[in-house]
């Protein structure tokens, strides 16, 4: 085992991810048995945990900066470490086979590239905070250990899901981390809303994973492979996979493996669960909405880009820009302040969606990290609010709080700029790269379906930009200006520093996160995320591989394209820009000035508001199709059943020993001591009237019969000749 | 056209067997969407689509009796011939006529769309059942049809009887099943197979090589319990009565009919597949096989006797008549085991046969139970005195299906009755035929005491009995059929001789 | 593994079935009762498993699949039926409800 370098990737780095990714594990483990035995029930364990992981995730993402070529693949599950010649660290010394059935198998691996390294940072950093800021927002919850320990178990399924390097290991931390949003929204679950609200992600999240499933089975039986590099270099060798995949089941696969990202990033129309979520503590929100869960469905989508066809890559890009526009408008009715930002998220989801959809797989990738950052920033804040108000959370109660809170605001007051895309933040940069991604795709549309429907993304989702501004601003106005509306906000206050100084770290990164990126922009330089992440691509020569989707078969360029590139960026910069001060100077004049009445516009507006109010009617159908009262009664009544038994069971399992030891005492009573009763009793019963009074009603007497019957049948049995 | 395409590839050819199947999937899915549009509150739309499913299904099915005798479908996991078509069709008529007595009973108003997704369900598991040739899909056909009959047993789910008969039901029969699936386990290991046809004649290697008689036995008897479980033999038919009574009616109906011939079907593949088939354990001539397969009839034939003995003797001091029909279906199976007890041709007829007699005079018999507890609102003899000179057709006609039920002439149960014996004492079980004959004397007691209470006893409380057109005419034109197959039985014993498995291979 | 001889793995097979059979008969809460059936079905699994591998088919393990399927799908009404129970009876006691019998 070599040491630790900075100029190259070595089994040190394995190392080190595997203490990230087991970290939280060891917390998770360490809480959920003893954590209320510990000093403070070990909430520093598990914060502690976290900034070591944060702090060898940041080890790593300074190392992929500095390393010059952007390391492919460098880990495949290893234990002895082996450098390839181009410094990769391709190791394949040693792999522990994991699945062995008739000849297929499955190993266990690590894909550690520039995209996992930047993934990591976000997931690790925004976690950490939301530690250090649930310290002070869940303080003197009755498990306030067990709440560590949800964290603990959702951060390590998180990260696993980022590190794993094949469909199979992505799939099983998939659907941990979809157990462990479960908890963590159902955290709460004396409340009715949020037990409903935690089987509700559940159900929701189950349908898009059977397309999911169904998607990576079309892959495996096609390739016979389920990693990453293998399934795309059989895909680059043989597209058609020795005849058995076709471009429609190709198209099929890859609508069903986006179906898994619909669900758990919250696309129409499964985003029901997403609002509903908000049940959850706001810290919760915060990681599992803003920065990771959500985000975990776009990079997958970001992940298998190569895989999706044309066509596939049209739906994609049409559900994420109508996703985006369509949730959009739902952020300006609500009064909910989360809520708001529930509908927010899902509009910013849609937008990475509809990103890799065109193509503009980078612009995606880049605006999931900082959205991550400020969506983070304004869930916490939202917290901060929420905390100041004793846990009122509707924004008509509030306003004025810009003088009580003066941290909380600032921070929020940026990431509202940042989300807006107001030059010089992150959000700008990521938005408007997104925009000229769309906007090229319009210009030089794929071959998926007619050309209009390639004008639908930039149009939707210039719309949607404008439209995030307005509600946005909305929100800032409503909380933070104007007079106070209720006992709550006048006595509102600010926040202790456990909870600001998250705040503060994250405001600075929704400001600088992207600002590297700006000097491309200037013209000097380059994108440092564009440098690091770029879109993945296959190396296509057979003809039969024309069903794939040429941007990721020829990235060369014809001058017209090329030409069409450079203006695209120029245009959707000035667009975006004028949308974004359309929608920030119409809430100005509705919230801040009070030039128009909103609720004048909503009377002329009614049947729009109402339709918006009731969310396009989404959840109606859905509640009928999913029959709340079966299944979502009867989940309710098991998750109560599962906390309360299995949990608390495994809990107090010490306790418990004991009382199995007298309840073994108790079974010998039972068995042998009225089994000789029972015995005896039954003789004089059987010959006093055989026939009936068996028939006790007692189900343990019918199967003791059942036992008694069975026994004599063999015993006739063997002693019949 | 539909079926010519898929008659075109081997896989899809699969599925044309499968088409039954597939209808009735698609019927019960229909009434799930159904059921979940706003403003279809009509209880009986979801009662209409599920017999368009069965028709449909029913219409495949006719048209597979015509077609090849015997079709193996999914590598021999699923088989179509005529044994599985007679169950087929069988199960379409009794649960038929169930969804009419559903719609005739006036307890069931909720939840009607639920109520027939469920049910459609346990015949989609029946349908698997009886054309399983694999233990696996044995298993799971047996574990569709159960499941379904859990929740339908307990669907009044506020009832405090309901509740309790469920949960015996599933308690009961998860451990039956369970010990079935040990006992499968145990016929995998002797014999490194699953599929039916091919663990006869391993088995039979088995035994003749390592001589493993115990273990052989022991898989024979656990297998036994979860069959037995099913329709319902003693020492495993405990369940049954607390079941039945606590069930909605026609889900009694649909349990004693439906449930108990699909046991039947599967036992009888199980036993000429693994011991009755060329090859197998009772084709042998060896001596100790002889013995062996000898003692396996004997204890067949010992469950009949002890069946049909408590099953009568209990039944005779029921005052519902629920449990009365409940502790009858009980005895009823007994006699059905002594055609299983053969292991043979004639046996096996003879079970096919019984079994038609048997769906008609029981459906007849709860059939009058529904008409009566929708006036009475009971289901206790003594509510039902005097109700005879109310409506005297149809309870004559009900009376009808007693007769048959007792097994006298002129019906369809002394035919088949007659057929059992015959059977039996062909194979040289005299004794099983005497303890029949003996247990049908006691039975005319107790299905006498009903009629007795129907014609004979004064009703103490003034009531008028709520005309039902409809449940009028299906009990009495079951009563016709009791005694038309009483009379001209010869059609019925050829379409029971099409369904012979041993026939088939000759 | 190989070197394990299969009555061992039998042994614990048939007693996961025993310990199933005397939870369902000694304990009062119907949760471990259906805890007890869910041993059973275990066992049997387990055993088809173990045939399985020392067999030289796969047949076992692809039923033992299926098994812990159905035996989820089983529980799943059992626990709704245990559920209800508890409504109607307000409480879990396997003797509770014996209100039908002769």
């Amino acid at each position: 085992m070599d040491s630790f370098s900075l100029s190259q990737f070595g089994a040190f780095d394995l190392a080190l991810m595997l203490v990230i990714l087991l970290l939280p594990l060891l917390s998770f483990v360490i809480l959920i048995f003893v954590g209320r035995k510990l000093p403070r029930q070990g909430d520093w364990l598990a914060t502690m945990n976290l900034s070591i992981c944060l702090g060898l995730a940041l080890l790593l993402f300074a190392k992929m900066l500095v390393h010059e070529e952007a390391p492919e693949l460098a880990f495949r599950s290893a234990a002895v470490a082996g450098v390839d010649a181009a410094g990769n660290g391709v190791i394949e010394d040693y792999n522990p086979i994991w699945v062995d059935v008739i000849g297929f198998v499955v190993k266990p691996g690590i894909l550690f590239d520039n995209l996992t390294a930047i993934m990591l940072v976000v997931v690790t950093l925004i976690s950490t905070l939301v530690h250090f800021f649930s310290i002070g927002y869940m303080h003197g919850d009755p498990r306030y250990s067990r709440y560590f320990a949800y964290l603990g178990l959702f951060t390590f399924s998180m990260i696993g899901l980022i590190l794993s390097d094949n469909l199979l290991l992505l799939y099983v931390f998939w659907e941990l981390v979809g157990v462990s949003s479960f908890l963590l929204i159902g955290f709460w679950f004396e409340k009715p809303s949020a037990a409903s609200a935690c089987v509700k992600a559940f159900i929701t999240n189950r349908v898009g994973d059977f397309g999911f499933f169904i998607g990576i089975a079309i892959l495996f039986t096609s390739f016979g492979v389920l990693g990453y590099h293998e399934l795309f270099s059989a895909l680059s060798a043989d597209p058609t996979a020795g005849g058995t995949l076709s471009a429609g089941l190709l198209t099929a696969a890859g609508v069903l493996l986006f179906m898994g990202a619909v669900g758990k990033s919250a696309q129409m129309p499964l985003h029901i669960w997403l609002p509903d979520a908000m049940e959850g503590p706001t810290p919760v929100s915060a990681l599992i909405h803003a920065a990771t869960m959500v985000a975990a469905g776009v990079y997958l989508v970001g992940r298998l880009f190569v895989v999706f066809t044309p066509e596939a890559l049209l739906v994609i890009a049409l559900i994420g820009a109508l996703t985006a526009i369509f949730a959009a408008f739902l952020g300006i009715v609500m009064h909910d302040i989360k809520k708001v930002l529930a509908y927010s998220t899902i509009s910013q989801l849609g937008y990475m969606i509809a990103a890799i959809g065109v193509g503009a797989v980078t612009a995606g990738l880049f605006h999931l990290m900082t959205h991550a950052f400020f969506k983070a920033l304004l869930f916490l804040g939202s917290g901060s609010v929420i905390y100041g108000m004793h846990h009122h959370q509707d924004m008509r109660e509030m306003g004025g709080l810009r003088k009580k809170m003066p941290i909380t605001f600032a921070c929020m007051f940026i990431a509202t700029l940042a989300i807006s895309g107001v030059p010089l933040l992150s959000g700008f940069l990521s938005k408007d790269a997104i925009l000229a991604g769309a906007l090229f795709q319009w210009m030089v549309p794929g071959s998926g379906g007619p050309a209009w429907l390639y004008a639908l993304p930039f149009v939707l989702l210039l719309m949607a930009a404008g439209v995030t501004s307005f509600y946005m601003f909305r929100l800032i106005f409503l909380t933070f200006f104007g007079e106070t509306k209720s006992e709550h906000a006048d006595h509102a206050h600010e926040s202790p520093k456990v909870m600001t100084v998250p705040l503060i770290v994250l405001a600075v990164l929704a400001i600088g996160s992207g600002g590297l990126g700006l000097t491309s922009h200037l013209g000097i330089g380059t994108h440092w995320f564009n440098d690091h992440v770029a879109a993945p691509t296959l190396d296509v020569n057979e003809p039969n591989g024309a069903f794939l989707n040429t941007r990721s078969t020829e990235l060369v360029l014809t001058e017209d394209e090329e030409h069409a590139e450079h203006s695209s960026h120029t245009i959707a910069m000035i667009c975006s820009l004028l949308v974004a001060g359309t929608g920030i100077f119409l809430a100005c004049c509705f919230y801040l000035w009070r030039k128009l009445s909103a609720a004048k516009v909503a009377a002329v507006l009614a049947p729009v508001h109402r339709t918006l109010e009731n969310k396009y009617y989404f959840d109606n159908l859905f509640v009928g199709v999913l029959s709340k009262k079966v299944i979502v009664g009867g989940l309710n009544r098991f998750l109560w059943w599962f906390d309360a038994t299995i949990i608390d069971g495994i809990v107090n399992l010490t306790a418990r020993i004991t009382r199995v030891l007298a309840a073994i005492q108790g079974l010998f009573d039972k068995i042998v001591v009225d089994g000789l009763v029972n015995l005896v009793g039954l003789v004089t019963i059987v010959w006093g009237f055989f026939a009936q009074r068996l028939q006790t009603g007692r189900i343990q007497t019918y199967l003791m019969m059942f036992l008694i019957g069975f026994v004599g049948l063999a015993a006739a049995f063997f002693l019949i000749g | 056209m539909f079926q010519a395409i898929l008659a075109t590839s081997p896989m899809l050819s699969d599925i044309q067997a499968f088409l039954p199947e597939i209808y009735l999937t698609v019927g019960l899915l229909l009434v799930v969407i159904i059921d979940l549009l706003p403003g279809m509150t009509d209880r009986r739309i979801p009662a209409l689509l599920s017999l368009v499913g069965l028709a449909f299904a029913a219409r495949v099915l006719w048209q597979q009796m015509s077609g090849e005798p015997r079709i193996e479908a999914f590598g021999g996991l699923f088989v179509v011939d005529r044994f599985a078509l007679f169950f087929k069709l069988f199960t379409t008529i009794a649960v038929t006529v169930v969804i009419l007595y559903s719609l005739a009973w006036k307890r069931l108003e909720s939840r009607m769309g639920e109520y027939y997704l469920v049910l459609m369900s346990a015949v989609l598991g029946i349908f698997v059942l009886v054309s399983s040739q694999h233990l696996l899909m044995v298993y799971i056909g047996l574990e569709l049809l159960s499941i379904p009959s859990y929740i339908l047993t307990g669907y009044f789910k506020n009832q405090r009887k309901s509740s309790e008969a469920s949960l015996k039901y599933v308690i009961y029969g998860s451990v039956a099943s369970g010990t079935m699936l040990y006992g499968f386990s145990l016929l995998y290991g002797l014999t490194g197979t699953l599929r039916l046809d091919e663990i006869g004649p391993a088995l039979a290697q088995a035994f003749s090589e390592s001589g493993n008689p115990e273990a052989t036995a022991l898989a024979f008897l656990m297998v036994l319990a979860g069959f037995g479980y099913k329709i319902a033999a003693v020492p495993f038919h405990y369940w049954l009565p607390d079941v039945y009574q606590g069930a909605p009616i026609p889900i009694t109906t649909f349990l004693a009919v439906a449930s108990k011939a699909a046991g039947f079907g599967v036992l009888l593949r199980y036993m000429y597949l693994v011991y009755g088939a060329p090859g197998a354990l009772a084709t042998l001539s060896d001596v100790d096989v002889v013995a062996w397969v000898d003692k396996l009839s004997l204890l067949i034939g010992i469950v009949a006797a002890v069946t049909m003995t408590l099953g009568n003797l209990a039944a005779l001091r029921q005052k519902n008549v629920v449990r009365l029909l409940a502790y009858s279906s009980i005895a009823h199976a007994g006699y059905l085991l002594m055609g299983v007890a053969v292991i043979g041709s004639s046996g096996l007829e003879a079970v096919l046969f019984y079994l038609v007699a048997y769906l008609i005079m029981t459906l007849g018999a709860f059939g009058m139970v529904i008409y009566l507890s929708n006036s009475v609102k009971s289901e206790e003899i003594e509510d039902f005195r005097g109700a005879g000179w109310k409506a005297p057709i149809v309870c004559g006609a009900f009376v009808m299906c007693l007769v048959s039920l007792v097994g006298l002439p002129p019906t369809a149960g002394f035919v088949g009755k007659w057929m059992l014996f015959r059977g039996v004492i062909e194979s040289g079980m005299l004794w099983l035929a005497v303890v029949a004959g003996l247990n049908s004397a006691i039975s005319l007691y107790y299905y006498f005491r009903v009629a007795k209470a129907l014609f004979l006893e004064k009703s103490e409380k003034e009531y008028t009995l709520k005309r039902s057109p409809v449940m009028a005419a299906i009990i009495i034109g079951l009563s016709v059929l009791v005694v038309y197959y009483g009379l001209r039985f010869g059609g019925l014993i050829d379409l029971v001789q099409q369904a012979n498995l041993f026939a088939a291979v000759q | 593994m190989d070197g394990i001889p299969i009555h061992f793995y039998l042994g614990v097979s048939a007693l996961l079935f025993f310990l199933g059979l005397v939870t369902i008969l000694a304990r009062r809460n119907l949760v471990y009762i259906l805890l007890g059936v869910e041993l059973i079905l275990n066992a049997a699994s387990l055993n088809f498993v173990t045939f399985s591998r020392y067999g030289g088919n796969l047949d076992g393990q692809i039923v033992s699949i299926f098994v812990i399927i159905l035996a989820a799908a089983e529980a799943a009404v059992a626990l709704a039926i245990v559920l209800n129970i508890y409504n109607v009876f307000k409480n879990v006691d396997v003797d509770t409800p014996s209100e039908l019998k002769n």
